[in-house]
């Protein structure tokens, strides 16, 4: 990759992440389906294609500069090879652009199934997989006939992915904030939430079978545990690429759930990693200013948070000094304010975050949908934060 | 599922060997595993 402006990038966010004031304030984005629609296609129309696919989604760069990409760009699932697979949970939205997870149609574990999770956990694993993609019932034959018709789909779906990637980081030198050698926390309850009971029923077993739960987390952490081959001698002071976590639950749990559920084992498995150096990115969902200072447990420095729907200055008042913030524009302005609305509030977040560093500048919800935000908001926005953010 | 005389691995080690869908051996391989992947982390 390389390159003068690549080093610069990713200097200023080593430099903000580590409270120093970069040359240039790192300004990003966290996209997934909505570049499609920049110019008014549709995902619908192009994906057959996949230089086609990457052509229409990268087309929006050049109109807004960017030094990071938060989470990974591109096409956020591949529809039809689930949908040839015989799942039909995923599908493409009606303005032809977005992608929906419709949990609804997720064939969730029952109550009765935590029994099979908690006493033979690979077993479990395997009849889940048998439910999602019912198709590796069949035949061999029918079997193997629709695995390969899948396979021609997801050809089409990774090579628009590769093309995206390349564009994105090769040609217009974007930063990605994660790599290959990145760790990740997944909360062992968010597995249940996310996979095997969905958000309702899960959030009901907290209450109606709250034992069997923890049970059935201490097995899903235990396994875990046991695949987390890296060491924290091995990342002495590596701050970047960032590593990963991401809230999907945590909104909706009170304080002491938090806790349980959520940062005992981030704090166990990863803070000696963090006490190494390495420090996480973490993907807020929801409301979480209630539970943001336990983090003050965790070494200065050591988490970058994407704020979602607290008001970043009171997050600045309650964590500033401890953690990167990564906010400075909220979507709901991009899409209904005024240019000069947003330019001002992107304005009050420069001069409150970025001295000492500790801030890089994002979007608080990523862009999914052609109507969640005014392009021209979009442009205006990043045209003042590319500008106000140098030194 | 016991009636099943296959396992979902076996399939994948016939499709990287099937250039009835992908002629280019190298790419094949590379798209087998990653669907492979993708089919496991979606189950959690």
């Amino acid at each position: 990759m390389g390159g003068d402006l690549y080093s610069r990038r990713v200097q200023n966010i080593v430099d903000a992440i580590n409270f120093r004031e970069p040359e240039k304030v790192p300004v990003g984005l966290e996209i997934l389906m909505w570049p499609f629609a920049y110019k008014g296609k549709t995902y619908q129309e192009v994906m057959h294609d996949p230089q086609l696919a990457a052509d229409t989604y990268t087309e929006f760069l050049d109109d807004v500069s960017l030094d990071y990409l938060a989470l990974m760009p591109g096409v956020s699932h591949p529809v039809k090879v689930y949908q040839k697979l015989g799942n039909n949970e995923y599908v493409i939205a009606k303005d032809g652009v977005g992608i929906e997870h419709l949990q609804a149609l997720v064939k969730f574990m029952s109550p009765e199934d935590y029994e099979l999770l908690i006493n033979d956990f690979p077993a479990f694993r395997q009849y889940m997989f048998y439910r999602k993609y019912p198709v590796f019932k069949k035949s061999k034959e029918e079997a193997y006939a629709a695995l390969k018709e899948a396979a021609k789909e997801f050809k089409t779906y990774f090579l628009a992915n590769a093309l995206i990637n390349k564009k994105i980081h090769e040609e217009k030198q974007i930063v990605s904030l994660h790599g290959p050698e990145s760790l990740h926390y997944f909360s062992a309850f968010n597995s249940i939430f996310d996979y095997y009971r969905g958000m309702t029923n899960a959030l009901a077993d907290l209450r109606r079978r709250p034992d069997v739960v923890r049970e059935a987390c201490k097995v899903i952490r235990d396994h875990t545990l046991s695949q987390i081959k890296a060491k924290p001698e091995d990342y002495q002071g590596k701050s970047f690429p960032l590593s990963m976590t991401v809230y999907h639950s945590e909104c909706f749990l009170s304080p002491q759930q938090f806790d349980e559920f959520f940062f005992k084992d981030f704090k166990e498995f990863y803070g000696p990693f963090m006490e190494a150096g390495v420090k996480f990115f973490l993907k807020g969902e929801g409301s979480f200013l209630k539970t943001i200072d336990r983090y003050r447990q965790l070494p200065k420095g050591a988490m970058v948070m994407m704020l979602d729907e607290d008001d970043p200055f009171e997050v600045h008042k309650a964590i500033g000094d401890w953690a990167t913030l990564c906010t400075g524009i909220r979507s709901d302005l991009l899409k209904y304010g005024t240019k000069q609305q947003c330019i001002d509030y992107a304005k009050k977040c420069f001069d409150t975050f970025a001295p000492g560093g500790g801030f890089m500048f994002l979007q608080n919800k990523p862009f999914l949908y052609a109507q969640d935000v005014n392009p021209e908001n979009v442009v205006a926005v990043y045209e003042f934060a590319n500008e106000y953010g140098k030194k | 599922m016991s009636e099943r005389d296959y396992t979902v691995e076996e399939l994948f080690a016939e499709l990287k060997n099937d250039d009835s869908w992908e002629s280019d051996p190298e790419l094949r391989k590379i798209l087998a595993e990653a669907l492979y992947a993708t089919l496991q982390r979606s189950v959690g």
